[in-house]
Protein backbone atom coordinates (compact mmCIF):
# COMPACT_ATOMS: atom_id res chain seq x y z
CA UNK A 1 0.00 0.00 0.00
CA UNK A 2 1.23 3.01 -1.29
CA UNK A 3 2.23 5.45 2.03
CA UNK A 4 -1.09 7.90 0.99
CA UNK A 5 -3.14 5.30 1.25
CA UNK A 6 -1.81 4.33 4.57
CA UNK A 7 -2.03 7.85 5.64
CA UNK A 8 -5.78 7.97 4.20
CA UNK A 9 -6.37 4.96 6.00
CA UNK A 10 -5.00 5.42 9.64
CA UNK A 11 -7.06 8.92 9.51
CA UNK A 12 -10.78 6.80 8.76
CA UNK A 13 -9.90 4.06 11.30
CA UNK A 14 -9.49 6.99 13.75
CA UNK A 15 -12.60 8.61 12.77
CA UNK A 16 -14.40 4.92 12.86
CA UNK A 17 -12.76 4.49 16.65
CA UNK A 18 -14.81 7.61 17.73
CA UNK A 19 -15.49 11.09 17.09
CA UNK A 20 -11.96 12.69 16.13
CA UNK A 21 -12.84 16.36 14.34
CA UNK A 22 -9.14 17.04 13.62
CA UNK A 23 -8.89 13.05 11.47
CA UNK A 24 -11.80 14.20 9.64
CA UNK A 25 -11.02 17.73 8.78
CA UNK A 26 -7.52 16.42 7.33
CA UNK A 27 -9.02 13.61 5.53
CA UNK A 28 -11.48 15.87 3.94
CA UNK A 29 -8.89 18.29 3.33
CA UNK A 30 -6.76 15.16 1.43
CA UNK A 31 -9.55 14.06 -0.61
CA UNK A 32 -11.23 17.00 -1.18
CA UNK A 33 -8.93 17.93 -4.36
CA UNK A 34 -9.13 14.10 -5.60
CA UNK A 35 -12.89 14.02 -5.55
CA UNK A 36 -13.11 16.93 -7.54
CA UNK A 37 -10.92 15.82 -9.92
CA UNK A 38 -13.09 12.66 -9.92
CA UNK A 39 -15.58 14.93 -10.51
CA UNK A 40 -14.59 17.35 -13.11
CA UNK A 41 -13.83 14.58 -15.33
CA UNK A 42 -16.97 12.88 -15.26
CA UNK A 43 -19.02 16.02 -14.76
CA UNK A 44 -17.44 18.94 -16.82
CA UNK A 45 -17.42 21.77 -14.99
CA UNK A 46 -16.17 23.19 -11.46
CA UNK A 47 -18.99 24.15 -9.46
CA UNK A 48 -20.67 20.63 -10.37
CA UNK A 49 -17.42 18.93 -9.17
CA UNK A 50 -17.22 21.11 -5.99
CA UNK A 51 -20.43 19.69 -5.38
CA UNK A 52 -19.78 16.32 -6.28
CA UNK A 53 -16.77 16.59 -3.50
CA UNK A 54 -19.02 17.77 -0.55
CA UNK A 55 -21.78 15.52 -1.14
CA UNK A 56 -19.38 12.47 -0.98
CA UNK A 57 -17.09 13.83 1.71
CA UNK A 58 -20.45 13.99 3.79
CA UNK A 59 -21.72 10.48 2.67
CA UNK A 60 -18.20 9.33 3.38
CA UNK A 61 -17.98 10.69 7.17
CA UNK A 62 -21.07 9.72 7.76
CA UNK A 63 -20.42 6.52 6.77
CA UNK A 64 -17.64 6.38 9.17
CA UNK A 65 -18.73 7.67 11.90
CA UNK A 66 -21.77 5.29 11.48
CA UNK A 67 -18.91 1.89 11.83
CA UNK A 68 -20.33 1.45 8.18
CA UNK A 69 -17.28 1.41 6.43
CA UNK A 70 -16.30 -2.30 6.21
CA UNK A 71 -12.66 -1.98 5.38
CA UNK A 72 -11.39 1.90 6.72
CA UNK A 73 -7.71 0.78 5.93
CA UNK A 74 -9.27 0.82 2.40
CA UNK A 75 -10.89 4.39 2.42
CA UNK A 76 -10.25 5.03 -1.44
CA UNK A 77 -11.99 2.18 -2.06
CA UNK A 78 -14.89 3.08 -0.56
CA UNK A 79 -14.82 6.88 -1.68
CA UNK A 80 -15.03 5.60 -5.09
CA UNK A 81 -18.18 3.50 -4.25
CA UNK A 82 -19.99 6.68 -2.95
CA UNK A 83 -18.41 8.92 -5.97
CA UNK A 84 -20.27 6.80 -8.38
CA UNK A 85 -23.33 6.11 -6.59
CA UNK A 86 -23.31 9.93 -5.74
CA UNK A 87 -23.38 10.52 -10.05
CA UNK A 88 -25.93 8.17 -10.65
CA UNK A 89 -28.50 9.62 -8.17
CA UNK A 90 -27.24 13.29 -7.91
CA UNK A 91 -30.62 14.43 -7.57
CA UNK A 92 -31.44 12.17 -4.14
CA UNK A 93 -27.86 13.46 -2.35
CA UNK A 94 -28.50 17.19 -3.21
CA UNK A 95 -32.12 16.74 -1.04
CA UNK A 96 -30.09 15.11 1.86
CA UNK A 97 -27.13 17.56 1.52
CA UNK A 98 -28.83 20.51 2.91
CA UNK A 99 -29.75 19.11 5.85
CA UNK A 100 -26.92 17.45 6.65
CA UNK A 101 -24.33 19.72 6.42
CA UNK A 102 -24.40 21.02 9.64
CA UNK A 103 -23.62 17.87 11.21
CA UNK A 104 -20.45 17.34 9.29
CA UNK A 105 -18.76 21.11 9.01
CA UNK A 106 -15.87 19.57 7.25
CA UNK A 107 -17.00 18.10 4.60
CA UNK A 108 -17.82 22.05 3.99
CA UNK A 109 -16.61 23.94 1.00
CA UNK A 110 -14.25 27.22 1.32
CA UNK A 111 -11.39 25.68 3.56
CA UNK A 112 -9.44 23.75 1.27
CA UNK A 113 -7.10 24.09 -1.60
CA UNK A 114 -9.14 25.44 -5.02
CA UNK A 115 -7.71 24.75 -8.12
CA UNK A 116 -5.35 27.53 -9.26
CA UNK A 117 -6.89 29.11 -12.88
CA UNK A 118 -4.80 28.26 -16.00
CA UNK A 119 -2.48 31.70 -17.37
CA UNK A 120 -4.61 31.83 -20.72
CA UNK A 121 -1.87 33.78 -22.36
CA UNK A 122 0.18 31.56 -21.49
CA UNK A 123 -1.48 28.94 -22.90
CA UNK A 124 -2.19 31.05 -26.06
CA UNK A 125 1.99 31.22 -26.22
CA UNK A 126 2.27 27.39 -25.46
CA UNK A 127 -0.25 26.33 -28.36
CA UNK A 128 1.46 29.06 -30.92
CA UNK A 129 4.76 26.87 -29.69
CA UNK A 130 3.25 23.24 -30.52
CA UNK A 131 4.39 22.10 -33.91
CA UNK A 132 1.54 22.40 -36.76
CA UNK A 133 -0.20 18.86 -36.90
CA UNK A 134 -0.06 18.88 -32.72
CA UNK A 135 -2.26 21.73 -32.54
CA UNK A 136 -4.92 20.52 -35.42
CA UNK A 137 -5.04 17.61 -33.45
CA UNK A 138 -5.75 19.31 -29.90
CA UNK A 139 -8.16 21.62 -31.75
CA UNK A 140 -10.06 18.35 -32.94
CA UNK A 141 -10.02 16.70 -29.69
CA UNK A 142 -11.59 19.56 -27.88
CA UNK A 143 -13.55 21.05 -29.74
CA UNK A 144 -15.36 18.72 -32.15
CA UNK A 145 -14.93 15.44 -29.10
CA UNK A 146 -13.14 14.00 -31.70
CA UNK A 147 -12.04 10.40 -31.07
CA UNK A 148 -8.40 9.56 -31.59
CA UNK A 149 -10.21 7.46 -34.85
CA UNK A 150 -11.90 10.46 -36.28
CA UNK A 151 -8.96 12.76 -35.80
CA UNK A 152 -7.17 9.94 -37.97
CA UNK A 153 -9.60 10.15 -40.42
CA UNK A 154 -10.07 12.86 -41.24
CA UNK A 155 -6.00 14.04 -41.06
CA UNK A 156 -4.65 11.24 -43.03
CA UNK A 157 -2.96 9.37 -39.80
CA UNK A 158 -3.53 6.25 -38.58
CA UNK A 159 -5.37 5.75 -34.99
CA UNK A 160 -2.18 4.85 -33.09
CA UNK A 161 -0.07 8.22 -34.53
CA UNK A 162 -3.08 10.74 -34.09
CA UNK A 163 -2.90 9.03 -29.79
CA UNK A 164 1.14 9.28 -29.94
CA UNK A 165 0.62 12.73 -31.24
CA UNK A 166 -2.24 14.28 -28.94
CA UNK A 167 -0.23 12.51 -25.86
CA UNK A 168 2.77 14.52 -26.84
CA UNK A 169 1.31 17.92 -27.37
CA UNK A 170 -0.81 17.80 -24.21
CA UNK A 171 2.65 17.22 -22.54
CA UNK A 172 3.95 20.12 -24.11
CA UNK A 173 1.34 21.94 -23.34
CA UNK A 174 1.74 20.23 -19.48
CA UNK A 175 5.26 21.17 -19.53
CA UNK A 176 4.90 24.52 -21.43
CA UNK A 177 1.97 25.68 -18.82
CA UNK A 178 4.88 24.74 -15.81
CA UNK A 179 2.85 21.81 -14.92
CA UNK A 180 4.93 18.73 -15.50
CA UNK A 181 4.35 16.21 -13.02
CA UNK B 1 1.85 8.29 -8.90
CA UNK B 2 1.05 6.48 -12.33
CA UNK B 3 2.32 7.56 -15.84
CA UNK B 4 1.62 10.50 -16.88
CA UNK B 5 0.11 8.28 -19.96
CA UNK B 6 -2.70 6.85 -18.39
CA UNK B 7 -3.98 9.99 -16.58
CA UNK B 8 -3.79 11.73 -20.15
CA UNK B 9 -5.90 8.54 -21.16
CA UNK B 10 -8.07 9.03 -18.50
CA UNK B 11 -8.86 13.08 -19.16
CA UNK B 12 -9.26 12.29 -22.88
CA UNK B 13 -11.60 9.35 -22.20
CA UNK B 14 -9.76 6.81 -23.70
CA UNK B 15 -10.01 4.37 -20.79
CA UNK B 16 -12.83 1.88 -20.13
CA UNK B 17 -13.16 -1.42 -18.08
CA UNK B 18 -10.93 -2.54 -15.36
CA UNK B 19 -8.52 -0.23 -16.36
CA UNK B 20 -10.89 2.82 -16.08
CA UNK B 21 -11.53 1.61 -12.50
CA UNK B 22 -7.85 1.32 -11.92
CA UNK B 23 -6.94 4.52 -12.49
CA UNK B 24 -9.55 6.31 -11.08
CA UNK B 25 -9.37 4.96 -7.82
CA UNK B 26 -5.88 5.71 -8.38
CA UNK B 27 -6.88 9.31 -8.60
CA UNK B 28 -8.62 9.18 -5.30
CA UNK B 29 -5.58 8.04 -3.46
CA UNK B 30 -2.86 10.10 -5.32
CA UNK B 31 -2.86 13.78 -4.59
CA UNK B 32 -0.70 14.60 -6.63
CA UNK B 33 -2.09 12.77 -10.00
CA UNK B 34 -5.55 14.21 -8.84
CA UNK B 35 -3.28 17.89 -9.53
CA UNK B 36 -2.21 16.74 -12.88
CA UNK B 37 -5.75 15.01 -13.86
CA UNK B 38 -7.40 18.59 -12.87
CA UNK B 39 -4.92 20.71 -14.85
CA UNK B 40 -5.30 18.46 -17.99
CA UNK B 41 -8.95 18.87 -17.56
CA UNK B 42 -8.11 22.36 -17.34
CA UNK B 43 -6.02 22.69 -20.34
CA UNK B 44 -9.17 21.58 -21.98
CA UNK B 45 -12.09 23.55 -21.12
CA UNK B 46 -9.19 26.26 -21.93
CA UNK B 47 -8.67 25.69 -25.24
CA UNK B 48 -12.19 25.23 -25.81
CA UNK B 49 -13.01 28.40 -24.62
CA UNK B 50 -9.98 30.22 -26.32
CA UNK B 51 -11.35 28.86 -29.54
CA UNK B 52 -14.62 30.15 -29.42
CA UNK B 53 -12.85 33.28 -28.22
CA UNK B 54 -11.22 33.48 -31.95
CA UNK B 55 -7.95 33.30 -30.21
CA UNK B 56 -6.52 30.34 -31.73
CA UNK B 57 -5.16 29.96 -35.82
CA UNK B 58 -4.47 26.25 -37.24
CA UNK B 59 -4.31 24.19 -40.11
CA UNK B 60 -7.81 22.20 -39.28
CA UNK B 61 -9.41 19.16 -40.29
CA UNK B 62 -12.94 19.19 -42.32
CA UNK B 63 -14.89 17.55 -39.07
CA UNK B 64 -13.37 20.73 -37.44
CA UNK B 65 -14.91 23.30 -39.65
CA UNK B 66 -18.27 21.50 -39.52
CA UNK B 67 -17.94 22.28 -36.09
CA UNK B 68 -17.32 25.51 -36.60
CA UNK B 69 -19.41 26.14 -38.79
CA UNK B 70 -21.92 25.15 -36.59
CA UNK B 71 -20.90 27.27 -33.70
CA UNK B 72 -20.82 30.48 -36.07
CA UNK B 73 -17.51 30.85 -35.54
CA UNK B 74 -16.14 31.12 -39.29
CA UNK B 75 -17.79 34.35 -40.13
CA UNK B 76 -15.84 34.46 -44.04
CA UNK B 77 -14.16 31.89 -46.18
CA UNK B 78 -11.90 32.07 -49.36
CA UNK B 79 -11.50 28.96 -51.75
CA UNK B 80 -8.34 29.34 -53.59
CA UNK B 81 -7.11 27.65 -56.61
CA UNK B 82 -3.39 28.08 -57.62
CA UNK B 83 -2.07 30.54 -59.57
CA UNK B 84 -5.61 32.64 -59.70
CA UNK B 85 -5.15 35.98 -57.08
CA UNK B 86 -8.08 35.95 -54.86
CA UNK B 87 -9.00 39.50 -53.74
CA UNK B 88 -9.46 38.79 -49.71
CA UNK B 89 -10.68 41.38 -46.76
CA UNK B 90 -11.51 40.87 -43.27
CA UNK B 91 -14.32 42.90 -41.50
CA UNK B 92 -14.56 43.98 -37.75
CA UNK B 93 -17.24 41.23 -37.26
CA UNK B 94 -14.75 38.60 -38.49
CA UNK B 95 -14.02 35.74 -35.43
CA UNK B 96 -12.34 33.51 -38.53
CA UNK B 97 -11.45 33.53 -41.76
CA UNK B 98 -11.57 30.27 -43.69
CA UNK B 99 -9.09 29.23 -46.16
CA UNK B 100 -8.86 26.33 -48.45
CA UNK B 101 -5.81 26.06 -50.66
CA UNK B 102 -6.65 23.35 -53.67
CA UNK B 103 -4.08 21.09 -55.02
CA UNK B 104 -3.68 17.95 -55.71
CA UNK B 105 -2.36 16.02 -53.13
CA UNK B 106 -2.55 12.53 -54.68
CA UNK B 107 0.46 10.08 -53.34
CA UNK B 108 1.55 13.25 -50.73
CA UNK B 109 2.82 12.19 -47.51
CA UNK B 110 4.60 15.21 -46.20
CA UNK B 111 3.68 18.77 -47.12
CA UNK B 112 5.24 22.10 -45.96
CA UNK B 113 3.39 24.89 -46.35
CA UNK B 114 5.41 28.86 -47.04
CA UNK B 115 3.91 32.23 -46.88
CA UNK B 116 4.72 35.84 -47.03
CA UNK B 117 3.68 39.16 -48.36
CA UNK B 118 4.97 40.55 -51.69
CA UNK B 119 8.97 41.81 -51.47
CA UNK B 120 8.86 40.27 -47.98
CA UNK B 121 10.88 37.34 -47.14
CA UNK B 122 9.16 33.61 -46.56
CA UNK B 123 8.43 31.71 -43.59
CA UNK B 124 8.16 28.40 -43.36
CA UNK B 125 5.58 25.82 -41.78
CA UNK B 126 6.91 22.23 -41.70
CA UNK B 127 4.71 19.19 -41.74
CA UNK B 128 0.95 20.53 -41.80
CA UNK B 129 -1.54 18.52 -41.56
CA UNK B 130 -3.63 17.65 -44.30
CA UNK B 131 -6.33 15.33 -45.97
CA UNK B 132 -5.24 13.69 -49.03
CA UNK B 133 -8.92 12.54 -50.23
CA UNK B 134 -10.28 16.09 -50.16
CA UNK B 135 -8.13 17.67 -51.98
CA UNK B 136 -8.16 21.09 -49.73
CA UNK B 137 -5.24 22.25 -47.49
CA UNK B 138 -7.79 24.58 -44.97
CA UNK B 139 -6.45 26.63 -42.06
CA UNK B 140 -8.14 29.19 -39.90
CA UNK B 141 -6.38 32.73 -39.34
CA UNK B 142 -7.74 35.44 -36.65
CA UNK B 143 -9.79 37.86 -37.80
CA UNK B 144 -7.84 39.89 -35.05
CA UNK B 145 -4.41 39.41 -36.46
CA UNK B 146 -5.72 40.10 -40.12
CA UNK B 147 -7.33 43.42 -39.15
CA UNK B 148 -3.63 44.65 -38.29
CA UNK B 149 -2.38 43.75 -42.02
CA UNK B 150 -2.25 46.77 -44.63
CA UNK B 151 -3.41 46.17 -47.90
CA UNK B 152 -0.41 43.79 -49.59
CA UNK B 153 -0.71 40.78 -51.81
CA UNK B 154 -0.53 37.56 -49.91
CA UNK B 155 1.77 34.81 -51.26
CA UNK B 156 1.38 31.04 -50.59
CA UNK B 157 2.76 28.36 -51.59
CA UNK B 158 2.71 24.09 -50.95
CA UNK B 159 5.75 21.95 -51.05
CA UNK B 160 5.48 18.08 -50.68
CA UNK B 161 8.47 17.06 -49.14
CA UNK B 162 10.35 14.07 -50.61
CA UNK B 163 12.93 12.08 -49.40
CA UNK B 164 15.67 14.51 -48.64
CA UNK B 165 14.16 17.54 -50.96
CA UNK B 166 11.21 19.38 -51.83
CA UNK B 167 8.49 19.56 -54.69
CA UNK B 168 6.46 22.59 -55.20
CA UNK B 169 3.16 21.66 -55.60
CA UNK B 170 1.33 24.40 -56.19
CA UNK B 171 1.39 28.66 -55.65
CA UNK B 172 -1.09 31.02 -54.55
CA UNK B 173 -1.92 34.55 -54.35
CA UNK B 174 -4.09 36.51 -51.87
CA UNK B 175 -4.78 40.28 -52.70
CA UNK B 176 -5.37 41.26 -49.22
CA UNK B 177 -7.47 45.09 -49.23
CA UNK B 178 -7.37 46.33 -45.72
CA UNK B 179 -9.94 48.92 -46.74
CA UNK B 180 -12.96 46.68 -48.11
CA UNK B 181 -15.19 44.89 -45.77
Amino acid sequence: MAPEEQIDGKLALRIAAGRDPEAEAELCRRFWPRVRAFGLRRLGNEQDARDLAQQVLVITLEALRAGQVQEPERIAAFVMGTCRNALLDRYKVDRRRGELLHQFSAAEAGSYELSVPLDTRRLLGCLEHLPERERAIVIGTYVDEQSGSEISGSLGMEPGSVRVARHRALKRLLECMGGSP
Amino acid sequence: MIELERLMALALGELSGDELDQVELHVLSCSACARTLERLLQLGSAIRALLRAGKLRSFIAPAVVARLDALGLITRRYRVAPDQPMPCSVSSDDVYVLTELEADLTGVTRLDFFFGVQGGGQMCVSDVPFDASSGLVTFIERGEALRLLPSTRIELELHAVEGEGRRLLARYVMDHDAGRQ
